[in-house]
């Protein structure tokens, strides 16, 4: 069985970033199933590795750095490359809680935006993270990381025009 | 108007509410780790698995098979020869690449390896010109100097070699990459994918139509399509009997897992490939988990010759080979 002071961890991991990361990993994949898979895998490689993680405040980073990188081998597979079980927004299930065709538009416009676009889409303004955060989870240079994002942000003020768009 | 990062977080927690309902991965997350955690040695065996070694044995008998390749199949082969011997490029060092293949006027097909984003500018392409079952072969960087490890601008064997052996360290794994990046900036190359910037309009309907054109145009049926793809594979890559062994049918899997649900109409496995339809036979080679000790740390199984995963793309009309592919998996960043 799993040590008592690591089942208080993952525990705790679990209680905290687990449906997130879930909402995550299927706006990535946009696929239930896979998105399951991948979260799971996130906290079972989160706590084969828990010795390496350092300090609190990196925690989200840490996990999404995780999920990211499952998401992106899932997608890489070559099973994956050739199976498309993936759905689009239309089909979506209502959720427990009531949304706008706002919210509906402004999912589907993230879920549609290419692979490389919608990491960095996701990690910044669904997980809030910095471009340094961003640049360490997705170990790419900061120029790249910056330049995905302004692309980012031009593909989704073409789709979102008058709804969404952040002019920083 | 504007917005802020709360409002795009906000809308797509309401709209993906839906996945609250989804039942939590703590039972599931703690039965592996109690797994990892058991110093037996557990043996994964899946259906996949069970059903490949079945088809293998139901097969062995029969099996008098001629392989038919396409033009482009056959053509991708012969390249495929003429690159490990003309630059020592083999199957697993393929994986650093993208292949692609295409037809001239004079019926000669153009096979080219250019390599994968990151490592484009500092691999180069490699092209064949293929005719009459001989290859011609010539490299984008021919006459650089590669030597000097990854410091060098153009990378060739030398570089791969080296690839292959860090690719395999968790320590080391990214190395190259950072270096192909910093060579390719400082040469004035911006590492981006223009090309899959844009969002195909209707996406998710016209792979539909697709897969489900393909499916339709089925003649051959899927046993035969499997067989013909893991001869392929066991004969272009001359797996040993150990390794056949260990090959794990993916096709077709989620058919066949205990539980799994109704997929629809059936169509995952097959669609259009170079406007022919075909069925995907999908083989993974990989290793049995390695058991844990107490007080030592859990490492993965170490890489083994010729694992990965190989695809077969079999023509449903025909049962002709159309393509194939093998992704050693050492080029994921992971």
């Amino acid at each position: 069985m799993v040590q008592d002071r690591g089942q208080e961890w993952l525990d705790s991991m679990i209680t905290r970033w687990e449906k997130t990361l879930l909402r995550l990993c299927f706006a990535y994949l946009c696929d239930s199933a896979l998105a399951e898979d991948a979260v799971q895998e996130t906290f079972f490689k989160a706590w084969k590795s828990r010795d390496r993680f350092r300090g609190e405040a990196e925690e989200k980073t840490w996990l999404t750095r995780i999920a990211i990188n499952t998401c992106k081998d899932l997608l890489k597979s070559a099973w994956m490359k050739n199976t498309d079980r993936s759905v689009t927004p239309d089909v979506l299930p209502e959720g427990s809680v009531p949304f706008d065709e706002r919210d509906d538009t402004v999912t589907r416009a993230v879920m549609a935006l290419p692979p490389k676009i919608k990491e960095v889409t996701l990690l910044h303004w669904y997980q809030g993270m910095t471009l340094d955060e961003m640049s360490k989870a997705l170990r790419l240079p900061r120029s790249t990381v910056n330049y995905r994002l302004k692309k980012a942000k031009l593909m989704l003020k073409q789709e979102l025009e008058d709804w969404y768009y952040e002019d920083e | 108007m504007k917005t802020n990062k709360d409002s795009l977080k906000s809308a797509m927690d309401r709209r993906l509410s839906f996945l609250d309902d989804v039942p939590s991965c703590r039972a599931a997350v703690q039965y592996r780790i109690a797994q990892e955690e058991e110093p037996v040695m557990k043996k994964k065996i899946s259906v996949g698995f069970v059903f490949a070694m079945i088809l293998a044995l139901l097969s062995a008998a029969a099996l008098a098979t001629t392989l038919l390749l396409s033009p482009r199949a056959s053509a991708s082969r012969i390249a495929d020869q003429a690159l490990e011997k003309e630059y020592g490029i083999t199957a697993e060092m393929q994986s650093f690449f993208h292949r692609e293949e295409e037809e001239l006027a004079d019926g000669t097909i153009k096979v080219t390896y250019t390599g994968n984003s990151e490592i484009e500018f500092v691999l180069g392409t490699y092209t064949a010109l293929v005719k009459d079952g001989k290859a011609e072969m010539t490299w984008s960087h021919a006459g650089e100097d590669t030597s000097g490890g990854y410091e060098a601008k153009a990378w060739g064997l030398e570089q791969l070699k080296q690839m292959v052996t860090d690719s395999q360290d968790e320590k080391t794994k990214e190395a190259y990459l950072d270096k192909a990046r910093e060579i390719a900036e400082k040469n004035g190359t911006v590492m981006e994918d223009e090309s899959s910037s844009e969002a195909i309009e209707n996406w998710f309907e016209v792979i539909e139509a697709r897969k489900t054109k393909a499916m339709n145009a089925r003649k051959v049926s899927e046993e035969e399509m499997i067989n013909t793809g893991r001869e392929f594979i066991i004969s272009t890559y001359g797996l040993n009997k150990e390794q056949i062994s260990r090959m794990e049918l993916y096709t077709n899997f989620d058919l066949h897992e205990p539980g799994a649900e109704d997929e629809g109409n059936g169509n995952g496995w097959y669609d259009m490939i170079d406007g022919k339809p075909c069925f995907i036979v999908e083989y993974l080679l990989g290793q049995d988990e390695v058991p844990e000790t107490e007080g030592t740390e859990v490492t993965p199984p170490p890489r083994g010759e010729k694992d990965g995963y190989y695809v077969v793309y079999v023509n449903v009309e025909t049962g002709e080979i159309e393509n194939y592919e093998y992704n050693s998996g050492l080029s994921g960043r992971g």
